[in-house]
């Protein structure tokens, strides 16, 4: 946690360390301006008491602590102060946002470790588009986790006996751990495991979440032969990364529009495998969609990964595309 | 007794007055330099993206003496980010290194002040804000000139002068 608490100013970072926070548990920070600060700890909602104390937000909503505590909310919340709120932009930063023009402009940036910053404020337009954000206003520190082994139970039905690894798609819901599926996934295909050699992989990482890149370091272990470019858009991507790096698999997240999923078929023509993921709830949800139709039509999806969730309960299947009209009706694994 | 006092007095009347005339002429220099330092910061700023510890430690490459102790001090305490803001890291590295430059207090003042806005801003604001001191200081830069070439040599002058009149005076 150490390695989070340190952007935080003296007083701050000391209630934070009374709460004896882990760095696997906990999923957010939300710091606003004059706001109580908001932490999220496996998916439940907490805020941070003035005494160093956490405290379940539904029980305290500024109502309930009026009736019935008979003590404003603000009395109990710790709010961070103005002051405290450009002290941590300044430490996030480095002290340097104005080097972060680019990424800002994108509504966040990476941080050592691999933490995700998401960040409000005023828009600085330049001809109709987002030049920059300034006065920030709020900050979303998305805690980076990469869960080494979390493909184990999966990866052996993506290998085929003969054809070795199999284009596979990733459906999932938002917040049930495709990307760190599809992390990890990269990490195993081109390590290499018992039923299938080590591949060469190309990772197009549009919004830098898969590598979670800084300052030109991969924060995440993808692999001994994975090549990832990020920051651009995925269509260049692919095609930079095929002519370039001559990749075997190609992983891509959350692919949307018809002119990806033709890049996408277009890479599988060209001899490369392919591993993606979309969003969507259930196998349904994509089998019309029309942007995914290239890749149905041209029948060269072999693996279907669907996530799911029901409260804290996660739900992994694995389904196999047998070549035909028939979506996925054979499960190979479920979970 | 009498001819080593007046010479005494004299060299000390004309050594004060040429001693002023230093001071303004110091404190030019001084502002020159700080120029110079504030145009490579904009061109850092303006044209690269690293991040501001990097960019003071590129300065402390390309200048001497206390200048580069200053950048290299506020290079390394911005690496550490040993304090809660950039600004603390300014003002104590100008304290540290730079208190003892022929400067005036307003312009110590004004330059511990461009801290204030470095480590938040964006690259706009920074730059704007860089701007304005640059102008200002051009402007103190101008102001002292011509108070020096006004002032400098009526200070040495009087200061010779006076010395002169003192040991005619006194013999």
């Amino acid at each position: 946690m150490e390695e989070l608490l340190r952007y935080f100013p003296e007083e701050l970072k000391n209630l934070l360390r009374q709460l004896e926070l882990k760095k696997e548990d906990l999923t957010e920070i939300r710091i606003r301006k004059n706001k109580p600060l908001i932490f999220y700890e496996n998916g439940t909602e907490f805020f941070l008491k003035k005494t160093g104390t956490k405290s379940l937000f539904p029980a305290y909503t500024k109502e309930r602590c009026e009736d019935y505590l008979h003590e404003s909310f603000d009395t109990i919340a710790y709010g961070v102060g103005e002051r405290e709120f450009q002290s941590i932009v300044e430490k996030i930063s480095h002290f340097s946002l104005y080097a972060l023009e680019h990424e800002l402009k994108q509504g966040y940036f990476t941080i050592d470790g691999g933490h995700r910053i998401g960040v409000s404020g005023e828009a600085v337009m330049e001809h109709d588009r987002i030049k920059t954000l300034r006065n920030l206003t709020g900050l979303n520190i998305r805690v980076a986790h990469q869960i080494l082994g979390t493909a184990d139970t999966i990866l052996p039905y993506l290998y085929h006996p003969e054809r070795g690894f199999c284009n596979t798609m990733i459906v999932s819901p938002p917040a049930c751990g495709k990307t760190t599926l599809l992390r990890d996934l990269i990490r195993q295909i081109s390590d290499g495991k018992a039923y299938g050699e080590g591949r060469k992989v190309g990772v197009v990482d549009e919004r830098n979440e898969i590598s979670s890149s800084y300052m030109g370091k991969i924060q995440n272990d993808l692999g001994i032969r994975t090549d990832v470019i990020w920051g651009c858009k995925k269509l260049d991507g692919i095609q930079m990364l095929i002519r370039s790096m001559s990749p075997e698999v190609l992983a891509v997240d959350e692919i949307a529009g018809r002119k990806e999923a033709e890049e996408l078929l277009t890479a599988v023509r060209s001899g490369c495998n392919i591993l993606f993921t979309i969003h969507g709830k259930e196998r349904e949800d994509v089998l019309f969609r029309k942007d995914l139709m290239p890749l149905l039509e041209g029948k060269v999806l072999e693996r279907m990964i669907l996530l799911s969730r029901s409260g804290s309960r996660f739900f992994r299947k694995v389904y196999d595309w047998k070549g035909n009209e028939e979506w996925g009706e054979h499960i190979l694994y479920a979970e | 007794m009498k001819l080593l006092a007046a010479i005494m007095i004299f060299f000390s009347s004309s050594a004060y007055g040429m001693s002023l005339s230093l001071e303004m002429k110091n404190r030019i220099f001084c502002l020159e330099q700080i120029q110079i330092g504030c145009l490579l910061m904009k061109n850092e700023m303006e044209y690269g993206t690293i991040l501001l510890s990097e960019l003071f430690d590129h300065l402390s490459e390309r200048t001497e003496g206390e200048w580069k102790l200053f950048f290299s001090g506020v290079s390394k305490a911005a690496e550490e980010a040993s304090t809660d803001s950039f600004y603390e890291i300014w003002e104590k590295n100008t304290r540290q290194y730079l208190d003892h430059m022929p400067w005036k207090k307003e312009d110590r003042m004004e330059f511990i002040e461009l801290g204030k806005g470095m480590g938040y801003l964006d690259r706009q604001m920074q730059l704007d804000q860089l701007k304005l001191y640059q102008i200002r200081l051009n402007q103190k830069i101008q102001e002292g000139r011509k108070l020096w070439r006004d002032k400098g040599k009526i200070y040495q002058t009087l200061g010779v002068m006076t010395g002169l009149m003192t040991v005619i005076l006194l013999i």
